[in-house]
């Protein structure tokens, strides 16, 4: 009955998308069809994603989702958390998430009717794409008849809770671009480049971009807790999916400033914010469609894949006509001196560069592959060479444009006394780290040069308050601690492997651990084999506690985790983690301990949150609309 | 206590190494794993590659030749960084085309005054 309902919701929500997009073709008087039909849209796809959630909750294994994805044993959160740990589902919540989005675009009060009109209409196109697609390929309400008493399970490395709010968070991001994609397009039909458009342009995408960078941080936290390679980024096409349409809203979200500011750079921020989307649904294909191998590659139907390629062509070409037919690239001018301008500018391209690279970097396997040539690989070798210095310059060059001043007022002498303040921290902390952190004099200065970034934007940001935006200059500290996590984790690192026996005691750079008897005990739905290792400070000999290193076996799908024990401090991480028997069959089995030291690696996440409530503040901040303040110096450039 | 036999207990050895092993293992990747190195998957074929690699170190061959031996054997696609030949070119070439393009962008929008615009 659920199901069936929740199927008759899906059909309901397709018609409504036809109904919300059909204002492209017809005639304008029946623009005000658009918003009715954006509610009607979110509403049938809110009950047929409550209808799929509550089959998975009773476990209604005459759904063939639930049956192939749902364990009676799996504890309810994981169970509800299932609807969408699977591509039918997840794709349903995309659908959902986008026709909310769909729906506040149609409600908002600060667009000009016509271009609002239009906006809706194409979101409601975009929605009918993905609802067709779930009808058509990826239905979530098929039924099994006979059902089968037991369901299928769930990938055991997916019950995590930060992978159970990582999907709609991340998609809350992903799919939240096809907003400012949408009311892109909309000021390209309606000849419309004026400041205010870029401070709505601006307003839409702060949120995407928010829930963008939660989604991602969130996902890398869970490759770090759950896979135990004691890494956090992999460069794995996945990741990269999600990392394109995110350097992309970050370089779009800077050049709509850079609009609204100056009344130039209407084309090229339009053409970011339309790349955006783009990226967003290359990335939904990337992970997808099979075409690249990993956890979430659950759909592995041609047709799927294909459905999911005419539509990015559908988005991509259909962003492409409009922008080249308005020809909307006017010939903009900036002064080459130093000024907030220009440093906005050379941050949000090399931002576009690195996505680029990363873009063909990751396609370029598939491309080799379809051209027949021997199959390869880009790994993280390729990345690192290659998109993360763009990354970092583009980080020092925003970080720095903080100092600047719109015009270039007060030029090089701006820089003066924030590069003090962020120098004197760093030198200090380099000292205090050497003599009290136990970390030699390089190792000290790497992190007390890193230090110096999110200290520049303190300053300038918070303590000056500069920039005039509290929200904005917190998501800018978040990222400066993050960068400081990533470089701390990336030069200060060290991996030991070891073999070892009961009683053994392995020395770490801080630590001592002492490895006791693995022990086995019967998990909820799957057995655990664990040691209980105690931790013991090097230089003081003061007990610390102990972790426990854990594997687990599910015999519902017989897979074998690594679950990773981590101890978390400020400055470091102890991960560790239990490997194989060394000799299985003998009488005093060894075992392997990885252990892995990770110094300022939780920085990472803990500035990613931060960024991600700085922005949700600076959007909140822009929800009401407000009188867009005209500058008395720059003229506003007229629609071309 | 460790009586019943699970797979837990029949999976493969993994073994002991130094810096340079372990910076190795993390370029070459696990040819049945999705994204894994070596040095961080434990199924069979890894093993074996770990005690290929490990030999071949302790027989003194440099990573290089290590590494050639390697691709000889199963292909581009176990080493993480693709090397640089015909048909790598425009991988390798893609991110500076991307600066350069950046570059010319940035001289042609700056530095002319606006009567050279109208």
């Amino acid at each position: 009955m659920l199901i069936e309902f929740g199927h008759l919701a899906l059909a309901a929500a397709l018609i409504a998308a036809l109904m919300q997009s059909s204002a492209l073709v017809l005639p304008s008087r029946f623009g005000h069809l658009g918003r009715p039909a954006a509610a009607t849209q979110a509403v049938a796809l809110l009950i047929a994603f409550v209808a799929l959630v509550a089959a998975f909750s009773v476990s209604d294994f005459s759904g063939k989702l639930v049956a192939s994805n749902s364990h009676t044993l799996k504890p309810w959160f994981y169970k509800l958390a299932g609807a969408w740990g699977n591509h039918e589902g997840s794709m349903l919540l995309w659908a959902l998430i986008m026709s909310v989005y769909g729906w506040l675009v149609s409600r908002d009060e600060g667009i000009d009717d016509k271009m609002r009109q239009t906006a809706t209409s194409i979101m409601g196109a975009l929605g009918l794409g993905v609802c067709l697609f779930l009808l058509i390929s990826s239905n979530p309400f098929e039924r099994l008849d006979p059902a089968p008493f037991e369901g299928r399970g769930l990938n055991p490395l997916l019950q995590d809770v930060a992978l159970v709010i990582h999907p709609p968070v991340l998609y809350a991001g992903y799919v939240g671009f096809a907003a400012p994609y949408a009311l892109a397009i909309a000021a390209l039909l309606n000849k419309a480049s004026d400041k205010k458009v870029a401070g709505m342009l601006l307003r839409w995408s702060l949120a995407p971009m928010a829930f963008l960078t939660l989604g991602v941080g969130l996902g890398s936290w869970w490759a770090y807790r759950e896979l135990g390679w004691g890494g956090w980024w992999f460069w794995d096409p996945v990741e990269n999916a999600s990392l394109m349409p995110l350097l992309m809203g970050i370089a779009s979200v800077h050049m709509a400033l850079l609009w609204r500011r100056t009344g130039q750079f209407a084309g090229l921020t339009l053409f970011a914010m339309i790349a955006t989307f783009c990226f967003s649904v290359l990335g939904t294909f990337i992970v997808r469609s099979g075409a690249l191998t990993s956890v979430h590659s659950f759909a592995v139907d041609p047709l799927r894949g294909t459905l999911i390629l005419l539509y990015m062509f559908a988005v991509i070409g259909f962003g492409a006509f409009v922008f080249f037919r308005a020809k909307p690239l006017n010939a903009p001018n900036l002064k080459r001196q130093v000024s907030r301008e220009l440093a906005l500018l050379i941050g949000a391209g090399l931002l576009g560069a690195a996505t680029l690279t990363v873009c063909i970097g990751t396609l370029y396997p598939l491309l080799i592959e379809q051209l027949g040539g021997d199959p390869l690989t880009v790994g993280a070798p390729y990345f690192n060479k290659t998109a993360s210095p763009m990354l970092g310059l583009s980080l020092i060059l925003l970080v720095l444009a903080t100092a600047t001043r719109w015009g270039g007022a007060g030029g090089l002498s701006t820089f003066k006394m924030p590069l003090l303040v962020s120098a004197a921290t760093g030198a200090i902390a380099t000292l205090v780290i050497w003599l009290t952190g136990g970390l030699g004099a390089g190792a000290s200065a790497i992190i007390g040069a890193a230090l110096m970034l999110p200290a520049f934007v303190f300053y300038q940001e918070i303590w000056l308050g500069r920039l005039k935006q509290f929200g904005m200059g917190v998501a800018h500290f978040g990222f400066a601690i993050a960068a400081v996590g990533m470089i701390g984790s990336a030069a200060l690192s060290q991996d030991i492997v070891t073999a070892v026996k009961p009683g053994d005691v392995v020395e770490t750079p801080g630590h001592m651990l002492t490895f006791n008897a693995v022990e086995r005990q019967p998990g909820p739905n799957y057995v655990r084999e664990f040691s209980t290792v105690n931790i013991v400070a090097k230089a003081s000999g003061k007990p610390l506690g102990s972790l426990a290193p854990e594997r687990r076996w599910y015999p519902s799908g017989d897979t074998v985790t690594t679950e990773a024990a981590i101890r978390s401090t400020v400055f470091a991480d102890l991960y560790v983690t239990l490997g194989d028997l060394r000799t299985p069959g003998a009488t005093e089995p060894d075992w392997a301990l990885r252990i892995r030291h990770r110094p300022f690696i939780s920085w990472i996440w803990f500035g990613l949150l931060l960024a991600f409530f700085g922005s949700i503040q600076a959007t909140l901040k822009r929800v009401e609309p407000r009188p867009a303040r005209e500058p008395a110096t720059a003229a506003a450039v007229p629609a071309e | 206590m460790l009586a019943p036999l699970t797979p837990l207990a029949t999976a493969q050895a993994i073994d002991v190494y130094d810096q340079r092993t372990h910076d190795l293992y993390n370029e070459i990747r696990c040819p049945v794993c999705s994204g894994q190195s070596i040095a961080e998957s434990d199924v069979l074929v890894s093993v074996s590659i770990r005690e290929y690699v490990q030999a071949r170190i302790e027989a003194g061959d440099s990573d290089d030749v290590i590494k050639q031996n390697l691709t000889e054997r199963y292909g581009q696609n176990i080493l993480f960084e693709p090397t640089l030949a015909p048909s790598t070119l425009p991988l390798w070439l893609a991110p500076w085309i991307a600066l350069m393009l950046l570059i010319g962008g940035l001289w042609y929008q700056t530095g002319r005054s606006r009567a050279e615009i109208k």
